[in-house]
């Protein structure tokens, strides 16, 4: 796999310290999570249903508030840095009849940057046709964002994060819900920014990819079991810890071992 | 019948040119902020808020016939000597308070929204009713313009109201439209990149009362709703864009409003129906259109 590497990689793009988190009179879905991601690397999120997945992400850029902990974006300090993060949500909620164009729903991403009481301007336009070009959805700007396939939907939706001007992505769930097609889209797309040195963090239920295709690997449960590279972490133990039950492993004749995940 | 006889004539008389503004101005301005409301699934909050509206409005005017109903509410209209002014506050008042009220009890999603606003609507409603009541004169004849719109009443300083009220909602809609906009579309994003959404969501809100308010004498209360979603779902079928649905909706009220004053007249029927029953007929027909042709302007609309 073509990868560049270059000084820069060894800059920590985002660091997370001793993080707890969850929804206001509930009690904690995560607690004391801690890791850090360097520049241009592409890490998966695991874990069961309820493990936090998505409260971590939400937590990290700020849509539920944290207790404690830090959260440190290019040693930024962490009540200013929260909009540096793009962030891609799970997009059950959104009314695809909505009347938007791709181009409109990329635009917003620059809402914060533009400012109030002020519109658009060329540098703003220029920042969205690249930000389409890059994740390949330039020809379909004018279309009314109800109108693409689920991988297209999803590409929009990560170009929309880049237009923030952010180098790293957060992305809740991205493969929940499209077919292998949209799949292979999606990751062509994280291919194509991980050549741009951007720092990737996604959640997922697709272990098979998640230990396939990513450079770091963070299982969850509550707190964070493990996190390293697939070959360090994606152990029978360590998904024992985070599936409990809900896993088995399947020994073969010639002792190679296979995980079997119900989630 | 001639050309002139079925355009013309009617300017002839003053309260059918006052009549013809204060349609196009409430179906433009109502087209604008009726999309917000049309994208946003905000229908049924619509039509509460309309009738809510009802005690400020109550209150405002039963002062004028001497009795104090609400002593704090009718104290602070007192110092409005202007009639239609004094309506316009008194059922500002009340719509803002309402519209705060239901967005409070729905804030912690305890309530489901369609809930309260049941609950608040009908109250306010009620308490209009009861108001109104206390006064022999207003209850016999002048609850039926409040509830259906008496246009033909309209003065100038309403038309003054209507044309303030028309620039302020516009331009602050302009001010803050890719704010709007984004609330509407991903309120996640929305809080993610920090923007206050709870408040856009309330500086909406108002928007709509004031809408409400200033288009009261013209439509009613009862009818209000068209004016508001009508237009706005017409424009839907034929755009993909915001700001295009928003040009269309005022487009389509204002000549709807127009189109609805020519045929009160020559049919000698009440101003408000006649004009919802245009926009419905616009609506209709656009419907049909599309449907029959299947031809989806949703793709090739720019």
């Amino acid at each position: 796999m073509k990868r560049v590497v270059g000084q820069a990689l060894s800059v920590e793009a985002l660091i997370v310290e001793n993080l707890s988190a969850g929804y206001p009179k509930l009690p904690l879905a995560i607690t004391d999570v801690s890791f850090s991601l360097r520049r241009g690397e592409r890490a998966a999120l695991i874990g069961p249903n309820g493990a936090g997945k998505s409260t971590l992400l939400k937590a990290l850029v700020g849509l539920i508030p944290h207790h404690g902990g830090c959260i440190s974006l290019h040693g930024h300090d962490c009540s200013t840095s929260h909009t540096l993060l793009g962030y891609v949500p799970q997009q059950e909620s959104i009314d695809w009849n909505f009347p938007v164009t791709v181009q409109d729903v990329v635009m917003m991403g620059r809402t914060r940057k533009i400012g109030w009481l002020r519109w658009a301007g060329r540098k703003d336009r220029d920042i969205v046709a690249q930000a389409l070009e890059r994740v390949g959805m330039m020809a379909f700007r004018n279309r009314q964002i109800g109108q693409l396939s689920g991988g297209q939907k999803r590409r929009v939706f990560i170009a929309r994060a880049l237009a923030q001007e952010t180098d790293v992505l957060l992305l809740d769930e991205p493969f929940n819900g499209v077919d292998v097609t949209a799949q292979e889209e999606i990751m062509e797309t994280l291919n194509k920014l991980r050549d741009e040195d951007i720092t990737v963090l996604l959640a997922t239920h697709d272990l098979n990819l998640a230990s396939s295709q990513f450079d770091k690997l963070l299982i969850l449960n509550q707190r964070l079991i493990a996190c390293g590279s697939p070959a360090e972490v994606f152990t029978p133990e360590n998904l024992h810890e985070a599936y409990g039950g809900r896993m088995s492993v399947l020994r073969h004749r010639n002792h190679e071992d296979y995980i079997l995940v119900v989630d | 019948m001639s050309l002139q006889e079925i355009f013309l004539d009617p300017l002839s008389r003053e309260f059918m040119q006052r009549a013809i503004i204060a349609a196009l101005l409430v179906g433009a301005i109502s087209g604008v902020v009726g999309a917000f409301v049309v994208v946003r699934g905000m229908s049924f909050f619509g039509d509460a808020l309309a009738h809510s509206v009802l005690p400020g409005v109550a209150v405002a005017y039963i002062y004028g016939g001497g009795a104090a109903a609400i002593p704090i509410v009718s104290d602070l209209l007192q110092g409005i000597e202007q009639e239609s002014l004094r309506l316009f506050v008194g059922g500002l008042m009340a719509g803002i308070f309402a519209a705060l009220l239901i967005g409070w009890m729905t804030r912690d999603e305890r309530l489901k929204d369609d809930t309260a606003i049941g609950v608040i609507f009908v109250a306010m409603f009620a308490l209009g009713l009861a108001i109104i009541s206390t006064d022999e004169r207003a209850w016999g004849r002048d609850l039926l313009h409040i509830l259906f719109g008496n246009i033909l009443a309209v003065q100038d300083v309403d038309i003054y109201i209507m044309l303030i009220s028309g620039v302020v909602v516009i331009g602050t809609i302009l001010l803050f439209y890719k704010e709007l906009l984004l609330v509407s579309f991903d309120v996640a994003l929305a809080r993610s990149l920090r923007l206050p959404s709870e408040g856009l969501r309330t500086l909406l809100l108002i928007l709509i009362a004031v809408t409400i308010v200033a288009s009261l004498q013209t439509v009613g209360i009862v009818l209000m709703l068209a004016m508001l979603i009508t237009p706005a779902a017409t424009a839907q079928l034929i755009t993909k864009r915001m700001h295009h649905l928003m040009i269309v909706a005022a487009l389509i009220g204002a000549f709807s409003g127009v189109g609805g004053a020519y045929l009160a007249w020559h049919l000698q029927i009440q101003f408000s129906p006649a004009i919802v029953l245009i926009l419905t007929g616009t609506f209709g027909v656009s419907f049909i259109t599309i449907r029959l042709t299947r031809y989806k302007f949703h793709n090739n609309f720019t």
